[in-house]
Formats: C-alpha cells, structure tokens, sequence
C-alpha cells in the first residue's frame, strides 16, 4: 500500500505544477511534524492528508509541538501546504460532482465561487495570524487592522491594505509585517500591498491621517481607490477599520445632501476611463484572458454603480444583490454580469489550480488546449454533436463576455447620465443652453483649473459632447475663452488639456477632432493649432508612445485619420517620427504597421490623393486597420460592390456606388505606392472605373426615369464611350473623357439622354473628377448624333485632328455592338482612316510646333515634354491610322505593333519600357505630391522611395537624371518611329 | 552585515518580468537557503505603462522588502530605463536590450545587451521566453542563485507539457554570450 504522502502527490498530478513548491514544503518537513505530533498524543487530533474542518485548532496544536519558534514555522508552513493542496483537490472532486448533476448550473457555479473564496480566505486568516503571534513575541503592536483589498479566491497573490492608529510602535509592527511577508512567500502565497505602498512614507502600513492627506491633494490612483472601496477586514481592529470607512471610502459614495461629490465624481470618471481602455484592449488570436476581458470591466462598473445606489457591501456577488434591489429596472443586465461572473471566475480559478498561475491563457501552448478540455469536463461541459466538450465551453466562454459587455455598455450609459446630473462642472456646461447668461469667468481657463483634482484621468466624454453640440454655445464660449487667455499662459492651459496623454491618448485626440471639426474661423483655427503643437511636442516626450497609439488605431481608426488630416506638414513630420519605434508587445505589431501606413499616408501623400482617402477613411474605418493588406482591401471593396443590389432606395446606392469608386482609387494607390507595376494598376484601376461608370448609367437612368415618372427605351440608340486617358487604360487622371451618342433625332429622347448624362455628371464630380465633353461645347448638347458628327467632321476647322483622335482612341463602355459598327463605318472610316494621310500630316505638324517651344518649359512635364506621354500617345494614334485599327489605345495595341512592326520592334520596346517608367512617376508623383504634369526635382524623394531609387537624400536627384536621360533617348526614338510613317 | 543582493526587473508586461522576479525569489527562497522578497509595483492605467518588480535576497530575515539601491537591473524598455535606471549602483550591473540608449548613469554600471528581436526572431518558439533566458544568464552572473535551484522554481510556475521549452529557454540563457556596452 502506498504511503499517504505518495497518495497525495499522485493526486496532485491533476493540479497545475504549483503544487511542486507546496510538496517541496511538505516532503521537508512532514516526518519530523509527524514524530513532534507523536511525541505529543496528537497525531490523532491533527488532519494531515485529508481536509480539515477544524483548521484553527489543528494549527494550534501543530504550534504546540514545535521546540521552538523556528520549528513552529516550520510545522505551520507544512500543515498549510498540505491543507491547501487538499481544499484545491476537494475544490475539483465538488466541483465535478455538483455541475454533471445539476440542471441550475447558475446558481452552483455561484455558490463554489463564494466557497473557495471563503476557504481560501479562511486557511490564510488562519496562517497569517498565528504567524503574527511568532513574530510578536510578548511585544505589544499598535491598533491596526489587516484588509483584504483583492479577490477572495486569487490564490497567486493576497492584496493587503494594513491601516494603523498611528500611536504605538510602528516600526514594530511593520518589521512584523515585513517577516509575514517574507514567510507567506516562501510557505503559501504572495503578499502584496499595493495599497500601503502607494500611500504613507517608506512603510507598509498607513494611518488614517496619511490617506486623508494624500486624497485631499487629487484624486491620486483609482486602482488604488478600488482596492480600499473593495477592502474587508481579515485581521486586526473593527473600530478602526469602521474609522477608516468613515473618513477615508465613504467620501466616494455619491450623496444627494452633499454640495458637491467632487470625490464621487473623480472616481467615476476614473473608472470610467479604465472601462473604455479594458474594453479595447488587444490580444494575440489564440489568447484569452477571463480577468482583463470580463472581470476587471465588470468589477468596476459594479464598484462604480455601488457608489451610486450607496450598496455598502465589497464581494461582487453582494454588490449585485444590493443593486438589483435598489435598481430594478436594470434586472435584466446585472443578471447578464452575475452570469457572466460567475462563469468566468470559475473558469479562471480552475484555471489557476488546474494549469498554471497567470492570467493570459495561450491556447497555442503546448498541453494548454487539453487542459482546458479537462477544465470544460469538470464543469460538466459534454460533446454536443460534431462540437466537443472544450470548444462548447469556450462558446459559452463568448458568449458571457458578449453579454456583460453589452450590459456594461448599457450600464455605463446611466453612470453617465447620473455624472452629468452631479458634476462640478455643471456651471460651466450650463453654458450649453442657447442663453448666454449662466457663465461670467473665463470657461477654458477655469475648466482647465477644475481638473488638476482629477490629474491623470481620462474619462471626459461628457465634456466633449458639451463641446461637439451644434446647438449649443459651448464650443464657441471654449474658443473665444481660450484666446482671451495670454499667450505666456495659453501653453500651461494647453497642457492641462491633453494631460493624461501618456495613459490613454484616444480622449485627447476626440478632444482635437472636435476642436479641429468646428474651427471654421481663425480664432479657433489658432486654439488648434495651439493646442495640437503642444500636444505634438509631449508626444515627443512619451516612451513607448508606438505602444498607446496602437491601441488608438485599433479602437478608434476614424479619430487618429481625422486628427493627422488636421495637422499640418510639420507636425506631420514629428508624429511619423516618434511612432517609428516598434511597441514591444507582438500583438501589437499589426496595429502598428497600421499606424505606420496610416500616418505616412497623410504626411507622403497628395491633396488629390487625401481627397479620396480622406472621405473614404472617415466613412470606412475598417479600411484603416486594413490599409496594409491590399488582398483584404479588395475584398472589402468587392464586398460594397456586391453589396449594391441589397441596398433599398436609389440614394444608398449612389451613396456607395461612390464609396466603392474611393475606396477602389485608394487601395490601388496603396499598391502602387507599395512598388506594384503600373501595367497591374492600370488594368485594376480600368476595372473598378468601368464597373463605376456602367452601374452608375444603371442608377442615373433610373433616377431620370422616377423622377420623370415614365421610361423610355433607348437600347442599341444610345452609347457611352470612355476616350482621353481612361480609353486608354490609364489609371489616376483627374477628369473622365466621354462622348455620348445617340442615334437619334427624337427631341423627347435626346431630353431624356442628357438628363441621365448630366446626372452621372453630377456624381463623377462627386468623387472629385471632372466629366468632360469634348462635343458638348459645339453641339449645346451632351448627346450627339452621327449625322452631327459627320457633318462638324466634314466641315474641317484648325483643331479637328483633335477631335478625331477623341474618337480613334474612345472605348465603348455603354452601347451595343451595332452602335459600334455604326460609328466605325459612319465616322471613323470616311473621316479618319479615309483621310489618314492628312490626319497624319496634322498629328506630325502639331508635335512639331509643340517641340518647337523653348525646350526648358517643357523637359519637366511629363506629359508634354519630348518623349513625354503626349507624344507616345500621339505615336499611337499615327501608326493606328496607319493600319486603320479600331482598337483602343491600350498597351495591348502597343504588344500587336511590337509583332507587326517588325523592322522597329526593339524601337516600340523601348516605347513600353519607357511609357512604364514614366506612367509609373507620373502616378507616384501624382499620388505623393501633387495631381501636376510637372515635376519638381525637390518634391521626388518620396516617389522614388516608391520606385526603388532608395530612402536616402540623393535618390529623388537619381530619379530625375534617369527621367532626362529616358526621355531624351524616348524622343528620339519616337521621331525616327514617326518619320518611318508617310503622311 | 551579510549577503543582501537587490534585482529589479522592468519592461513592457509583454516579456513577463513579475513572473522572472518571483521565479528568482522561489528559486532563493523556497529551493535555496536564502530569505527572499519580491514585490511589484504597476500604473493605475490598463495598458501601456512600465511594469516593475524587485526581489531581495539575502542570507538574513528581510524586515522591509523595498531595496534602496539596485545591484542588478533587468530593463527591456526605455521607459523603465529612463524610470528606473538611476538607482542601480555604481558598479551594478544592467541587463538590457540592446536598442535601448542610455544617458550618464551607464558609464557607472556594466552593461550587457541582450537583442530581443533576435532572440524572439531566431532562437525562441515564444515571446514570454525571454525572461526565462535572462533567468538562465543571470544564473550564470550571480553568485547568491542556484542554477537547480531556479530550475526547481521555474518548473513550478509553467503549465506542464510546456516545461521542456522553459528549460531549453533558461539554458540558453546559461548559455548566452552578451556583449558590453560602451559609450
């Protein structure tokens, strides 16, 4: 038969590998505990491997057989380990028994729940004060009184608050403090005093005097205000533990007699801002955290709530009671956090005496996976169908969090409701009514000066909805407050208002935006600005500032877009600079990459560029946390075009037919920013623009026909042709060529044609393009019939090769193939293949004359210069007229001359080389800097950063003189392709 | 007076620290023959903030578990650093990593660095290894630690199966060659 020991150890093999320290404590001292026990005649009268009920007396007599002080600690550390181990063993044998057998699963998790802390808090009581009684000797300790301040049943550490009178030998009684300490570590758990050494000087204990003092300053550290609003007695003296209640937690409670509840407030708020952070917190995948996820949030919305209903109780169960019936119309969500609670704590204790003693659960990590399979076995979890047992759990494990957080939601909504009723700054808000009479001081001034109580706390939406109400004068007070502020005291003030930056910059940044959003004259114009470089510069003073606006760019992605598109280049420049380095924690990476691509986008980007980024991104949020993955871009993007078919009224679709063209405009930029090819853009930007501009015919023909009320068919008589650089597959211009025809003399017809077309034009200028028609101008009409085209074709005029080479380079995007063969054989062929010799002429001549200006005007513009875009466009049309072909002038047409042409093969090569290079700088610099046909040599760092040239200072320099270099041998090649062609 | 050796940890929550410094204590305390303290110290804010935590070690009873002075500093952000980094004693000895700067207390102390990024990258299958590898280099560095007996101490406070790994990591750290800083 094995021996008792070996029995336990086997048994604790279902524990986590904690229980090492507690063995190694036992297998230490258990023979000579046995023998001292033996010696005595009390081995009978002491439960050494089987659970106790009469712990008190047991550790007595363990006490009563030691020889001496040191033996004493000895035996007591080991009657601990083997009771600790035992109530943790007997914790999973009830836990196991009650939740397979009973059909109220609720109320059982809840009952162990408030077991294992109570046996938990009991062993220790125990242990702590006879070890107390060791360390004192016959010396006399002053009043105090130990609280537990921290969950019952955490057995990783106990949080202690120790309150003394502060009469007596104080250093008495924290040497003993400091011995408990020690031995607690090394025989049971860790001790820690977060309370006693934020407060009092170089001590473990305060006075009451000490914690008055400090909290008369500010309002100080909410957690450590949770703790003492939390704190039960465990040791030492009731009556100062009811005096600490009186004149140190109960200032928290909201009172309706009080003047003003300034320390209520502060609290609230506090909290508040915690939930906030909790709530957007960011783990790894495969991690779950039931403490940081669930109970934190919750514990401290029901602290909160406690302070406003006056529920004088600190276990969260009883806080809930006391709310339920002091609110019940609030019924339904605290029974969602009581659930919630109650699954969460069970999961996490059994976690922690089952696995291993942390918080973040890593089901990547080896063997975790099965262990919490063997949590979800032991409370009673099964396999459902194809559903196991662990994964159930974890459902449910979601499920709960989901709950809570939406009652938390709800919850948090009355907190705020009720700090707006009792807030001290209720005569500065109370300037939010349309009366200008309620406020006389300075209202910037002294809200700044109201809120040094509350230092390093976050919480301030209630101020920045004063401030975002259009119909209040609130903002404007604030603004014209501020600048009557001198300028030597303006930057202290500024400060106070982005104070509490380093904890959480998401309040600061809704505070700019809205300062930001409303300035629509220079005064508030310079409060920002002001108040943004002062915020910019202490940016600059935070450590790990990669770290908080990660979090920002996860949880609010509209704020941070809104707030960069305010500032200006400089400011520009310092954030992208003091985000470079990378937060430390790897789940944090992704966020960061965001934040990266995020800022670099609006430091290293053009107005023509933001103009679509920037409407996309405040309406798109989700395309921020996504702007460095271009695969996930498109299938958002592929999903809102989808998506249109679902969407009820004609509105909503323009609405995002129009979102779909930026949000297309904006990924395609990003990739060519990220080094794509620019024959992959053209043809992804061509796609995405005719998909626009045939849904958008689609829309715009059924908005003419409700608005008209009847419909008219206009099949094979109507088309719609894409000519300039979107005939040509050329994405980023910035106007949209089209020629719309109709063949058709119907005057009601042609109303109605033009009617759909001057409604796409409407939209197109929506997105920031400009629709041109080159034939509306001549004809008074947008729609166009051949017999008028023929006719203004025939009748010549200086400029007409112009306006056949709209029609030789047009695409069809709308029409039929009728309509097609029609313009071919009606107009194309009698008036620009019949008359090609002379097209030709006029297309050589105009190069000609346009070379013929002063060279330096032109060598930057890329389209115009020799060797520019112009001219291999105009080389294009030529040799199209040359073989009379209809195509378009796309790069395919370029590949068939390439195969045609053979005597100048390598010359058209080159052609597409360099039309690539230059496609490519013209799209980046158009991107980057500026929507300009010119090209500044100073501005191109960045555009050849995107092209390869390198990050550093002389690239742009390399870029250009590649630029010269390519285009002047362009030329040329173009002159002799050209010449090679007779007229 | 006798042996009372000060370590404090600090960095980013990423790389547990806390869960090093108790592993250190339990390693003196319960598994050695020495008296140790550990405590630590963390912001009112969520997230984003140094966390801080410091053991004592010592061959006598610890009265007051706070140390004055710092003999070994184990610092993985420049936050903590800048925070915490003047109270190593001249003489002391900082552990950090290597893309931290340091200001003039540095020349007073001596510095090992220890890459992250490398060590994240190339040699560990998990990030919160790392403080498994300090352990095993300070192991090495200290006298007053016992290198079984930190092994006795990490294995008590890992998940089992995952208990190979945690040691592979701290013999690395035994292992581990770090280079000087010099300013």
């Amino acid at each position: 038969m094995k021996d008792p020991l070996t029995r336990l150890t086997e048994r604790t093999q279902s524990l986590g590998n904690y229980n090492r320290k507690y063995l190694h404590i036992i297998s230490t001292n258990i023979g000579s505990l046995i023998n001292a026990l033996e010696k005595n005649g009390r081995r009978d009268r002491v439960h050494l491997f089987s659970y106790s009920m009469e712990i008190p007396g047991e550790m007595d007599s363990v006490m009563e057989v030691a020889e001496n002080p040191g033996q004493q600690l000895e035996f007591l550390g080991c009657y601990f380990a083997l009771q600790f181990l035992q109530m943790n063993l007997r914790m999973i044998d009830i836990t196991k028994l009650e939740l397979s057998t009973t059909p109220d699963r609720f109320n059982v998790t809840k009952r162990l729940m408030l077991e294992a802390g109570r046996m938990f808090r009991y062993l220790t009581k125990c242990f702590m004060e006879r070890l107390i009684n060791i360390y004192q000797e016959d010396q006399e300790l002053p009043e105090y009184v130990m609280l537990g301040v921290g969950t019952r049943a955490d057995q990783d550490d106990i949080d202690l608050g120790i309150i003394y009178r502060g009469e007596g030998d104080a250093e008495l009684l924290n040497r003993i403090i400091g011995r408990l300490s020690m031995e607690m570590f090394k025989k049971a758990t860790r001790l820690h005093f977060h309370l006693s050494e934020h407060v009092g000087s170089h001590s473990l204990a305060a006075t009451i005097e000490e914690y008055e003092e400090i909290l008369e300053k500010n309002i100080y550290d909410f957690v450590i205000i949770t703790e003492m609003l939390g704190a039960a007695n465990i040791l030492g003296s009731y009556a100062l533990f009811d005096d600490f209640k009186k004149r140190v937690t109960s200032r928290f409670f909201y009172s309706l007699a009080s003047k003003e509840n300034r320390y209520h407030e502060g609290y609230l708020r506090g909290i508040l801002g915690e939930i906030n952070s909790l709530l957007t917190g960011i783990r790894p995948e495969s991690m779950i955290n039931p403490k940081d996820e669930g109970l934190r949030p919750i514990k401290s919305l029901l602290t909160a709530l406690k302070l406003v209903y006056g529920v004088d109780k600190v276990n969260a169960w009883d806080i809930i009671d006391g709310l339920k019936a002091k609110n019940p119309e609030r019924l339904e969500q605290y029974n969602d956090l009581e659930r919630a609670l109650s699954f969460l704590e069970l999961f996490r204790h059994l976690y922690q005496i089952m696995v291993v003693q942390e918080e973040d659960i890593n089901l990547s990590e080896p063997g975790i996976e099965d262990m919490v399979a063997k949590i979800a076995e032991i409370t009673g979890y099964g396999k459902k169908g194809v559903v196991s047992a662990k994964d159930f759990m974890l459902v449910n494990y979601y499920e709960h969090l989901e709950n809570s957080i939406n009652s938390i939601e709800i919850l948090t909504g009355d907190l705020i409701k009720h700090l707006h009723r009792i807030s001290i700054f209720k005569p500065i808000f109370s300037l939010s009514s349309k009366s200008k009479i309620g406020y006389e001081g300075n209202l910037a001034l002294d809200f700044a000066k109201s809120t040094r109580f509350f230092k390093g706390i976050t919480y301030w939406d209630d101020f920045l909805e004063e401030l975002k109400d259009e119909d209040s004068i609130f903002y404007e007070g604030f603004i014209e407050s501020f600048s009557d502020i001198p300028p030597r005291l303006a930057d202290k003030v500024a400060r106070v208002y982005i104070a509490g930056v380093q904890f959480d910059p998401s309040a600061v940044l809704k505070f700019m935006v809205i300062i930001g959003e409303r300035a629509n004259n220079e005064q508030a114009r310079h409060v920002f600005s002001l108040i943004s470089k002062t915020l910019i510069k202490e940016l600059e003073n935070i450590n790990d500032v990669s770290t908080s606006l990660s979090y920002v760019v996860n949880a609010y992605p509209g704020h941070l877009n809104k707030f960069l598109a305010m500032l200006d280049n400089e400011s520009l420049e310092t954030f992208s600079r003091v985000i470079r380095h990378e937060p430390a924690l790897p789940e944090l990476l992704p966020y960061h990459k965001q934040l990266l691509v995020l800022t670099e986008l609006h430091y290293q980007s053009s107005n023509f560029f933001k103009r679509h980024f920037f409407q996309t991104l405040n309406k798109n949020p989700v395309f921020i946390k996504n702007l460095h993955q271009n695969a996930r871009l498109k299938e958002i993007t592929s999903g809102y075009y989808s998506d249109l078919t679902t969407l009820q009224t004609l509105k909503e679709r323009f609405e995002q037919l129009g979102d779909y063209y930026d949000l297309e405009f904006v990924r395609i930029s990003l990739m060519a920013m990220n080094g794509a090819a620019c024959e992959t853009t053209d043809a992804e930007f061509t796609e995405f623009c005719d998909n626009y501009a045939l849904t958008l015919y689609g829309y715009c023909q059924q908005e003419v026909h409700l608005s008209l009320g009847y419909s008219m068919h206009t099949h094979d008589l109507f088309a719609l042709y894409a000519t300039g650089g979107h005939a040509r597959e050329q994405g980023f211009d910035d106007d949209y060529d089209m020629i719309v025809i109709l063949d058709s003399d119907d005057e009601e017809k042609i109303d109605y044609c033009n009617k759909i077309v001057a409604k796409m034009n409407a939209e197109i200028l929506k997105r920031g393009i400009l629709p041109h028609h080159r034939f509306a101008d001549h004809f008074g009409s947008y729609t166009i019939g051949f017999a008028q085209l023929a006719d203004y074709l025939a009748s010549g005029g200086e400029d007409i090769f112009i306006d056949q080479s709209q029609l030789l380079s047009s695409r069809m995007l709308v029409g039929s193939n009728k309509l097609e063969l029609k313009l071919q054989h009606d107009i194309i062929q009698p008036f620009i293949f019949a008359q090609g010799k002379d097209y030709i002429d006029y297309m050589k001549n105009e190069m000609r004359s346009r070379h013929m200006v002063d060279d330096e005007d032109h060598s930057d513009n890329i389209k115009e210069c020799r060797g520019g875009l112009r001219d291999i466009e105009m080389l294009l049309l030529i040799y199209k007229t040359k073989h009379k072909v209809r195509d378009p002038l796309t790069r395919k047409f370029l590949h068939w001359l390439i195969k045609t042409e053979t005597a100048h093969s390598d010359k058209f090569q080159y052609v597409e080389q360099h039309l690539n290079f230059i496609k490519n700088l013209r799209d980046l610099y158009r991107i980057k800097i500026a929507a300009h046909n010119v090209i500044d040599q100073d501005y191109l760092p960045p555009v050849a950063a995107s092209m390869g040239y390198g990050n550093d200072t002389k690239a742009g320099d390399r870029l250009y003189k590649e630029y010269i270099a390519r285009t002047e041998k362009a030329s040329a090649i173009i002159n002799k392709l050209i010449d090679a062609v007779h007229g | 007076m006798g042996l009372r050796i000060c370590f404090r940890f600090s960095g980013a929550s990423g790389y547990s620290l806390i869960q090093a410094a108790r592993i250190l204590a339990e390693a003196a305390a319960v598994y050695g023959d020495k008296y140790a303290t550990e405590s630590c110290s963390y912001g009112p804010e969520a997230r984003g903030s140094a966390s801080r935590a410091e053991v004592i070690v010592s061959d006598e009873s610890i009265d007051y578990p706070k140390p004055d002075v710092i003999d070994y500093f184990v610092v993985l952000s420049q936050e903590a650093y800048d925070k915490y980094g003047q109270d190593v004693k001249p003489g002391g000895i900082i552990i950090a990593d290597d893309k931290l700067s340091f200001g003039d207390q540095a020349s007073q102390a001596k510095i090992y660095l220890v890459s992250l990024t490398e060590l994240i990258e190339k040699e560990l299958s998990q990030p919160q290894l790392v403080n498994i590898v300090i352990l095993g280099f300070l192991s090495k560095l200290c006298d007053c630690l016992e290198e079984k007996a930190v092994r006795q101490a990490i294995l008590a406070r890992v998940p089992k199966k995952s208990e190979a790994a945690y040691i592979e990591a701290f013999d690395k750290g035994v292992n581990l060659e770090l280079r000087h800083y010099k300013s």
